[in-house]
C-alpha cells in the first residue's frame, strides 16, 4: 500500500513537472520544420491524403507520423502538449511496473524513472522531445513501442497487464513501426517475445494483433518509394557512401555512434557503466569480476575524458566532425583510428562485463544486454543510410532511451544500501539542473540547442 | 531506525540542494528578463563588438560603386544606413550592409506586392532615404532568392545593428552573430512562408508573420557613376553619398 502511494505521489510530481513545461516553455519554432509544415497546412487547396501520398512517393514512408504532425498542426498546439504530456507519463507508469521484474519497484526506482527524461543529452533531448516536428518521428514512436512491447513483456514476467495498455497496443504498434529506427525495434522485440510466450505458451490474441500490425506497417514504411528517392538525393551530399563496401557502412555508423554515446553524452553513459560497475561488484563472485570492474571504470574513464580531450586539443574539432570528415573525405587522421580503436576496447569491456553479469543475475544480464545491443544496433544501422550525419545528435533518441532503460533494470536489481540512495539523489540532482536550465533556455533563447 | 534516520538525512541534503537550484534558478531568470527587456544591444555588444565605421566627409568626386563596395546614405531610427554594392551588372544594387529591423512580413500573406513591409520600406519612417529618394530607381525592396544564390552564402549572412535589437520586440536574446532576414521570394503554392536568409547564409522558409526574421533593404541606383563626399569604399570607411544638389 505504501509503495502504491509512493509511485503514485512521485507519478504526480513528474507529471506536474512535464506539463508544466510543455505548457508553458515548449512552442511551435518557426524557423524549422514546424514553419515548413504550418506552410503547407495552411494551403487553401491543402488535400491531407494526397499530401501524405505524395510524401510517401517523394520523400519517406512516414506516413503515419506525417498525418499526425499534419492533424496536430491543424489542432491548437495544446493538443501536442498535452498528448506529450499524457505520453510521458505513461512511460513513467510502465517503466516503473517493468522494473518489478527485476526487483523492488520502490520509491528510489520511482524518483529514478521520473528522472530519466531529463538525464537525455540536451542536444538530442530537445530536437527529439520538445520540438513538434521532432517529436513525432522520435518521442512518440518511441512511446508507442513502449506501448505496444509492454503487454508481452509484462505476460512473460507474470505481471499483471492494465487492460487499457493492451487494447492500446495494436494502435501503439502502427506508430510506432512509422519510424525507421522504431520499427526495427518493435519488430525485433516483439519476435524475441512473441517466441518466448510461444514456448511458455502465455501468449494471447492481441499480442499477434500487434505484431501483425507492426510488420504491416515496417513493410509499408519500407517499401516506400520516397525513401528510396530521398536516398539518392542525400546520397549527393555523401558522394563517397556508395563507394563504401558493408564493412565500411558499419564501421561509419558504429563510429558514429561512438562519437556520440560515449564521447559525448556524458550523463547517460556514465550512469551506465556506473551502475554496471556497482551491481557486478556486488555480486562479485571472483577476482575476474574485481579485476574487470576496475578496468572497465579506468580505461572507460580514460577514453570519455582523457583520449576525448586529447583529440579535441589536438585536432580542434569534436570527435563526432572530425570521424564524419573522415568518412566523408576517406582520409583517416591516425588520433580517428586511435580514438575509434579504444572505443572498440570500452565496448568489448562492456560485453565481457555483460556476459559476467548474465552468469551471476541471468534475468537482469539478459534484459541489460538486450537493451544495450538494441541501442548500438539502433545507431550503427544508421551508418547504412547516406543521411547519417544529416539529422544531427535526434537520431540517437532511441539509444539514449534504450541504454537509460538498462540503467532502470541495474538500478532495479541493486541492493537498497547508501549506494543505491546517493545514485539516485545524484540522478535527481542531475534532473532538476536541466530541467531548470531547460525552462531558461526555452524562455529565453528563440531556437533552443537543436543538436 | 537508523537506517530510516540516515534516509531523512540524506532527504533533507537533497532538499537543500534542489532548494538552492530553484533559487539560482529564479536569480538568473530575473536577470535574463531584466536583461532582455533594458539592454539588449548592449549586451549583444559585448558579444559581438562592432567595428567602428568612419564617415568622413571633403571634397565631392564622381565614383562608380563597383561589387564588394560600400556606400553610406539614408537612416533607420535616426542611425546612418551603410549599403554594400552586391551586384553591378547594368546598375549598382545596393543592399544593406546589416539587417536594419526585425518585423513580420505581411500578417497574413506571403505576397510582397500587398505586403505591410513593403509599405514599411516605402513611406518613409522610419526608413528614411531622404533626400537621396531621387537617385534611387524605383522603390525600396527586398532582394528575392534567385539574385541572393548569386553570392556565396559566406557573404550572404547578415548581423544585426545594435539599433534593430534595440528596437525588437521580442523576449528572446540575440546570442547569435548572425540572423535570419527576408527575401521577397514566397513559397511556390504556400499562402503563408516566405524565403528567408538563415545564420548560417543558406535558405529556409518561414511563416510571413514571423516578427523575429531580420529586414536588408535594397536598393538601385538610377546611374553607374555617383557623387560622394569622402571614404574610399570598404567596410571601415564607407563612400558617403552627396546630397543631390537642387535644381
Amino acid at each position: 500500500m505504501e509503495k502504491r502511494k509512493d509511485k503514485i505521489i512521485t507519478g504526480i510530481v513528474f507529471a506536474t513537472a512535464i506539463s508544466l513545461f510543455y505548457l508553458l516553455f515548449t512552442r511551435l519554432i518557426l524557423k524549422s520544420d514546424d514553419g515548413n509544415f504550418l506552410g503547407v497546412v495552411s494551403k487553401t487547396d491543402f488535400l491531407l491524403f494526397e499530401w501524405l501520398s505524395e510524401r510517401y512517393r517523394t520523400i519517406s514512408g512516414r506516413s503515419i507520423c506525417e498525418l499526425l504532425t499534419a492533424v496536430f498542426l491543424i489542432l491548437p498546439p495544446l493538443c501536442w502538449k498535452v498528448l506529450s504530456s499524457i505520453l510521458w507519463v505513461v512511460f513513467f507508469f510502465i517503466v516503473c511496473k517493468l522494473s518489478e521484474a527485476f526487483g523492488k519497484s520502490d520509491r528510489n526506482t520511482c524518483i529514478f524513472v521520473a528522472c530519466l527524461p531529463f538525464v537525455v543529452m540536451v542536444s538530442c533531448l530537445n530536437p527529439a522531445v520538445f520540438w513538434f516536428s521532432g517529436s513525432f518521428t522520435y518521442m512518440i514512436p518511441f512511446q508507442c513501442f513502449l506501448i505496444a512491447c509492454s503487454p508481452m513483456f509484462f505476460c512473460l514476467s507474470d505481471i499483471k497487464c492494465p487492460p487499457v495498455l493492451a487494447a492500446f497496443s495494436c494502435p501503439a504498434a502502427l506508430v510506432a513501426c512509422s519510424q525507421e529506427q522504431s520499427a526495427a525495434l518493435m519488430v525485433t522485440f516483439s519476435v524475441v517475445f512473441l517466441a518466448l510466450l510461444l514456448r511458455q505458451k502465455k501468449v494471447r490474441f492481441y499480442h499477434f494483433l500487434s505484431f501483425i500490425a507492426g510488420v504491416t506497417e515496417a513493410g509499408f514504411l519500407f517499401s516506400a518509394p520516397g525513401m528510396r528517392k530521398r536516398g539518392a538525393v542525400e546520397a549527393l551530399a555523401f558522394q563517397r557512401f556508395s563507394k563504401m563496401s558493408i564493412l565500411e557502412k558499419i564501421l561509419c555508423g558504429v563510429s558514429n555512434w561512438f562519437a556520440f554515446e560515449y564521447l559525448m553524452s556524458f550523463a547517460v553513459f556514465g550512469l551506465f557503466i556506473c551502475l554496471l560497475i556497482i551491481l557486478l561488484r556486488q555480486e562479485e563472485k571472483s577476482v575476474f569480476d574485481r579485476r574487470l570492474s576496475y578496468l572497465l571504470a579506468v580505461s572507460s574513464s580514460l577514453v570519455c575524458f582523457g583520449l576525448n580531450a586529447v583529440y579535441v586539443l589536438l585536432r580542434k574539432k569534436l570527435p563526432d566532425k572530425g570521424f564524419e570528415d573522415a568518412f566523408q573525405s576517406g582520409k583517416f587522421h591516425v588520433t580517428d583510428i586511435l580514438l575509434m580503436s579504444a572505443c572498440f576496447i570500452v565496448s568489448a569491456e562492456i560485453v565481457l562485463a555483460l556476459f559476467r553479469l548474465i552468469a551471476e543475475k541471468k534475468r537482469i544480464g539478459i534484459a541489460v544486454s538486450l537493451c544495450f545491443g538494441a541501442a548500438v544496433c539502433s545507431g550503427t544501422v544508421l551508418g547504412f543510410s547516406s543521411s547519417v550525419y544529416a539529422s544531427g545528435q535526434r537520431v540517437f533518441f532511441f539509444s539514449e532511451m534504450l541504454i537509460l532503460l538498462a540503467c532502470v533494470i541495474l538500478f532495479s536489481g541493486l541492493k537498497n544500501d547508501r549506494l543505491k540512495l546517493t545514485i539516485r539523489n545524484s540522478v535527481l540532482v542531475f534532473a532538476f539542473l536541466i530541467y531548470m536550465t531547460e525552462c531558461l533556455t526555452f524562455f529565453f533563447i528563440e531556437t533552443p540547442i537543436m543538436g | 531506525m537508523e537506517k530510516h534516520e540516515k534516509e531523512n538525512k540524506h532527504g533533507r541534503c537533497i532538499g537543500v540542494i534542489l532548494a538552492v537550484i530553484t533559487a539560482i534558478f529564479f536569480v538568473l531568470f530575473a536577470v535574463m528578463f531584466f536583461l532582455t527587456e533594458t539592454a539588449p544591444s548592449k549586451l549583444y555588444k559585448m558579444l559581438y563588438p562592432e567595428n567602428p565605421v568612419l564617415i568622413q566627409t571633403g571634397n565631392t568626386f564622381y565614383v562608380a560603386p563597383k561589387t564588394g563596395d560600400y556606400i553610406v546614405f539614408g537612416s533607420y531610427y535616426n542611425q546612418p544606413i551603410v549599403w554594400k554594392c552586391i551586384l553591378c551588372e547594368d546598375l549598382p544594387v545596393l543592399q544593406s550592409s546589416k539587417i536594419l529591423t526585425f518585423t513580420s512580413y505581411d500578417k497574413t500573406s506571403s505576397e510582397w506586392k500587398n505586403s505591410s513591409l513593403r509599405k514599411m520600406l516605402n513611406t518613409g519612417d522610419p526608413f528614411n532615404l531622404n533626400p537621396f529618394s531621387e537617385l534611387i530607381k524605383g522603390e525600396t525592396t527586398l532582394l528575392s532568392k534567385n539574385q541572393l544564390e548569386k553570392l556565396p552564402a559566406a557573404d550572404r549572412r547578415k548581423q544585426p545593428t545594435a539599433a534593430a535589437i534595440e528596437h525588437c520586440n521580442t523576449r528572446f536574446l540575440f546570442v547569435r552573430k548572425y540572423a535570419w532576414y527576408w527575401t521577397n521570394s514566397s513559397i511556390a503554392g504556400q499562402t503563408l512562408c516566405v524565403s528567408a536568409v538563415t545564420q548560417a547564409g543558406g535558405f529556409y522558409k518561414t511563416p510571413a508573420y514571423d516578427t523575429t526574421v531580420g529586414v536588408c533593404p535594397c536598393v538601385t541606383l538610377n546611374d553607374k557613376l555617383v557623387v560622394v563626399c569622402g571614404g574610399n569604399g570598404s567596410e571601415n570607411q564607407p563612400y558617403v553619398l552627396s546630397e543631390p544638389e537642387k535644381d
